[in-house]
């Protein structure tokens, strides 16, 4: 029933197998058990993050948002269906209508109180059919606060450069909350640490 | 081509002589900490009373007369803005006075510099933290070679997180080490942990900390705290060391000395197969040595500066420096 799993890569935080389940491909994700850290912080870290993860997948999944599909959840593994196809990591030019479906995606997520806490081009995945899937909801949480979204806005810019404009559009388009969530998102960029605030100088001059 | 540093960015007032990588002197004159912490006045004008004597010392140890000094350099930044310019004030003197070249060194870099060159790493990522910074750098080549910031605490340090709960605690100073003899006999309670992708954030355990005296033991509180700072900054490390696929990490900066901070990066980067590097505390702590050491890799590279371009400043960023070499 259960092929053995084979470790395909390694992230900070979970090791990740490939494997099958009654006869189809799946990935596991298991949270590695970190021995230099207190077990009490260990495993309350590991499972939380597991239930959290496993949480905001099925709320995307109802939300109509295209995610893996959760097979089986343990204490500090998970069990999804595989997706036959690449992120867009690596590269160097987004499509205008695959700009489009990220800032959608990310909308569609919002407006059903998803944070992803990772929303990059490494964790959006293309299948063969060109249907754009979001991974990784190991960082997401389940929130409305607008500081969490922005942050996803925030790491999706960062990610895509000069491709963020059609994203930036759809999102407006699709999310219900974007008025707030761009304003904190200019309020996030000038709060980094020591950093120049040319953009506040700026707006005080207008 | 002997080069003095001065570091005068915090209560240490140190004096280095370095003459081709290797370091002749290494000379510290420090401001005891009262229970009040660092007050900056205070702080600046101990160093310009024993400024002098900390040269003169670092000279006497290295051998080297000053007329054979071949350049100076001084902490430029980050630091406290008073006592930076006493550092800033004796270089300028003394570049203008034996008409040698000065080089204003940025702080953290000084730290990562020395640490890699004394541990001979080739291609690290580094962790710096210390009292009032905590990040995590990659050397990076565009636009311009310079240290890029991975992650980095979005709001205090990790070393200034620990001083002020032991000050909340009545706790007697050196802070960080009363309080990693204190968790010694600790038990683990749940405590608040901020991780974002590679940044940590730090109020929200420190308040929650805080909030616990009185109702917990001490023990337990102080370990608690460490535990969780340590194991958020070796998760966001451990992001950091996967997503730049190096294979060597170097810990530098003041809160480097601790024992269980090495501990834990250290089975950290066995599990994947990367090494840990440290320096010798004396390079941990804020010193001249590494101030000079960089100062002669800027010398060497053909930098120079007006002695108008010998600024201090008080939020001065790792990545706005261009390295050179």
């Amino acid at each position: 029933m259960v092929k053995t799993p084979k470790k395909i890569s390694e992230g900070a935080e979970a090791d990740i197998y490939e494997s099958k389940l009654f006869g189809t491909r799946c990935i596991i994700k298991q949270r590695r058990c970190k021995s230099y850290i207190p077990k009490e912080l260990d495993e309350s870290l590991r499972e939380r993050r597991t239930r959290t993860e496993a949480r905001a997948i099925i709320r995307a999944a109802h939300a109509g948002i295209p995610v893996p599909r959760l097979l089986m959840v343990g204490v500090d593994s998970i069990w999804m269906g595989a997706i036959k196809g690449d992120t867009f990591q690596g590269k160097k030019e987004i499509p205008q209508n695959a700009q489009r479906v990220f800032g959608e995606l990310l909308g569609k997520l919002h407006n059903a109180d998803i944070s992803h806490g990772d929303f990059t081009k490494a964790n959006l995945m293309s299948d063969k059919t060109g249907k754009i899937f979001v991974i990784d909801f190991g960082l997401a949480n389940i929130t409305d606060s607008y500081e969490e979204k922005a942050l996803d806005l925030l790491l999706l810019k960062r990610s895509l450069g000069k491709d963020f404009g059609g994203a930036i559009k759809a999102y407006k388009k699709t999310a219900v909350s974007y008025i707030e969530v761009c304003a904190r998102l200019s309020e996030i960029e000038l709060r980094g640490r020591y950093q120049e605030r040319t953009m506040a100088a700026e707006k005080d001059e207008e | 081509m002997a080069v003095l540093g001065i570091e005068s960015s915090a209560h240490t007032f140190g004096v280095g002589v370095i003459e081709n990588g290797k370091v002749l002197a290494n000379f510290k004159s420090m401001y005891k900490i009262s229970d009040k912490g660092l007050v900056p006045s205070k702080v600046a004008d101990f160093h310009s009373r024993n400024g002098k004597r900390a040269i003169e010392a670092a000279l006497k140890k290295s051998g080297i007369d000053i007329s054979d000094i071949k350049g100076i350099g001084y902490t430029k930044g980050p630091g406290i803005g008073s006592c930076l310019r006493t550092g800033q004030l004796a270089a300028k003197s003394i570049s203008l006075a034996y008409s040698i070249p000065i080089f204003p060194v940025n702080h953290a870099l000084a730290h990562v510099e020395i640490t890699k060159h004394i541990c001979g790493a080739k291609n690290p990522i580094a962790l710096y933290v210390s009292g009032g910074n905590s990040q995590i750098l990659a050397l990076a080549e565009n636009p311009y070679k310079h240290y890029y910031v991975l992650g980095e605490t979005f709001d205090i340090g990790v070393g200034n997180m620990i001083d002020v709960f032991a000050r909340a605690a009545k706790l007697k100073p050196a802070w960080g080490s009363t309080v990693a003899r204190i968790a010694e006999s600790g038990k683990y309670i749940q405590m608040p942990y901020t991780v974002k992708g590679m940044d940590f954030t730090f109020t929200g355990l420190l308040t929650h900390a805080v909030k616990q005296i009185g109702s917990r033991k001490i023990e337990d509180i102080s370990f608690s705290i460490q535990e969780t700072a340590f194991a958020m900054l070796c998760e966001a490390t451990e992001r950091a060391l996967l997503l730049t696929r190096k294979k060597e990490l170097i810990l530098c900066g003041g809160v480097a000395q601790s024992v269980r901070l090495r501990s834990m990066l250290g089975g950290m980067c066995s599990s994947h197969n990367a090494k840990l590097h440290f320096a010798p505390d004396e390079f941990n702590a804020d010193n001249g040595a590494m101030i000079a050491f960089v100062a002669e890799k800027m010398m060497q590279s053909g930098m120079r500066f007006s002695i108008e371009d010998a600024d201090t400043d008080q939020h001065y960023r790792i990545d706005k420096v261009r390295v050179g070499w």
